[in-house]
């Protein structure tokens, strides 16, 4: 038997009790992460993002059906509340935190179903981003991102007829006004890691709101969705502001490298990189929002001869109807 | 409906009870180790001699060939 998804909504209420309860520390330790660690600022945000998401979608929510799986839920929960103690007792955030998203999906699928979790994988799609990753896999990935913006900047100044000089993530240059050699370092804050995890955010959520939503033409199946264009759209969206996040801290820094060379190093400091910061992450939204234009442009033709058939279907209907009024 | 209930009961049961172990062990802290000064620390641990014979560590101690 299956009942609209939101008649046992009440149920909701004393698991997110107790769920506030089990996860009291985990969650002040992760807000106090977003308020103080930079790269993870965005999860502030987060928690609007998906309470605006889950409201605009209370009406999906009436009509779906519940399909409790209480083996797979109960499984997941399980394994959930065994992360949370084993990330107390090992002292280990991730873990913790990690086992949050899990206990939530477990929670899902026991009460609801499967349906609703697919209705609920952008929401916790976007409390896993807002999740900070272990600094062994931050510093993996953001030592790379310094040398790569390092002989990025380098080589786009030699192209320009810059004289410099890189060791590693240090730029040695000699601005014109100066008479001593200068070093500019790329420090990790400058890896572009910070724009490159805040862009991925940006980009799942510009892609869940542009998604191209037509009733008629939802795909009913899993396989159906993956070979949707809304769902390679996403794809291609959110792949997209990797590259992007860092080519355009590449270009931030080889501006940096190119104004501290004529006006000094000082550049690199206070108002002009605050201000080149919000440039280059207002130049990078806007460069996915072409991505996005582009592949609206170039559109499956089947998709839009689908739609405008519909239209076409449904104003057809419409007409002999008022005709014979 | 009562099946439902029960399933709610289990879960919330099961959550509350992995909290109050949860929360009692972030509020017992970390294990507490009792330090020792290091002329306390036995001269012989299992197999192992201490082959210094003053009070304080020397690098010949340690190593297994001569220095030069």
């Amino acid at each position: 038997m299956s009942v609209p998804a939101t008649k046992y909504i009440w149920r909701a209420l004393p698991i997110i009790a107790a769920i506030s309860f089990a996860y009291a520390t985990v969650l002040v330790k992760l807000s106090s992460d977003w308020w103080m660690d930079e790269n993870y600022s965005h999860g502030l945000l987060i928690p609007f993002i998906i309470g605006y998401i889950l409201w605009s979608q209370r009406d999906k929510f009436a009509t779906i059906s519940i399909r409790p799986s209480i083996l797979w839920g109960g499984v997941a929960v399980v394994f959930a509340l065994f992360a949370l103690w084993a990330g107390v007792a090992g002292a280990e955030l991730y873990t913790q935190r990690m086992s949050l998203v899990l206990l939530l999906v477990g929670t899902v699928v026991y009460f609801w179903g499967f349906q609703l979790l697919r209705l609920l994988l952008v929401p916790l799609g976007l409390l896993l981003l807002a999740i900070p990753i272990p600094a062994i896999i931050f510093n993996k990935i953001a030592f790379p991102l310094q040398l790569f913006a390092s002989q990025f900047a380098v080589w786009s100044m030699q192209v320009l007829g810059i004289p410099v000089l890189r060791q590693g993530n240090v730029i040695e240059l000699k601005p014109l006004n100066s008479f001593t050699i200068k070093k500019l370092e790329v420090v990790e804050a400058c890896s572009g890691i910070r724009s490159l995890m805040t862009l991925i955010t940006l980009a799942v959520v510009f892609a869940y709101f542009t998604y191209p939503r037509n009733n008629n033409q939802q795909p009913r199946t899993f396989t159906g969705w993956l070979r949707s264009y809304g769902f390679w759209r996403s794809v291609i969206l959110v792949g997209s502001a990797i590259p992007i996040a860092i080519l355009m801290n590449a270009l931030r820094v080889s501006g940096t490298g190119v104004l501290a060379h004529y006006y000094g190093t000082q550049v690199a400091d206070g108002f002009f990189h605050e201000f080149s910061g919000w440039v280059i992450y207002i130049a990078a939204f806007l460069l996915l929002f072409c991505v996005g234009w582009i592949l609206d442009r170039f559109k499956p033709v089947s998709t839009s001869k689908q739609e405008s058939e519909q239209v076409i279907t449904r104003t057809a209907q419409v007409v002999p109807a008022e005709g014979t009024e | 409906m009562k099946r439902s209930s029960v399933r709610l009961g289990v879960l919330f049961i099961a959550i509350l009870a992995v909290g109050v172990l949860v929360n009692a062990w972030a509020y017992l802290g970390e294990a507490h180790i009792e330090r020792k000064q290091l002329k306390e620390f036995p001269t012989q641990v299992g197999v192992w001699q201490q082959s210094g014979s003053g009070s304080s560590t020397r690098r010949s101690d340690y190593e297994s060939f001569a220095s030069d």
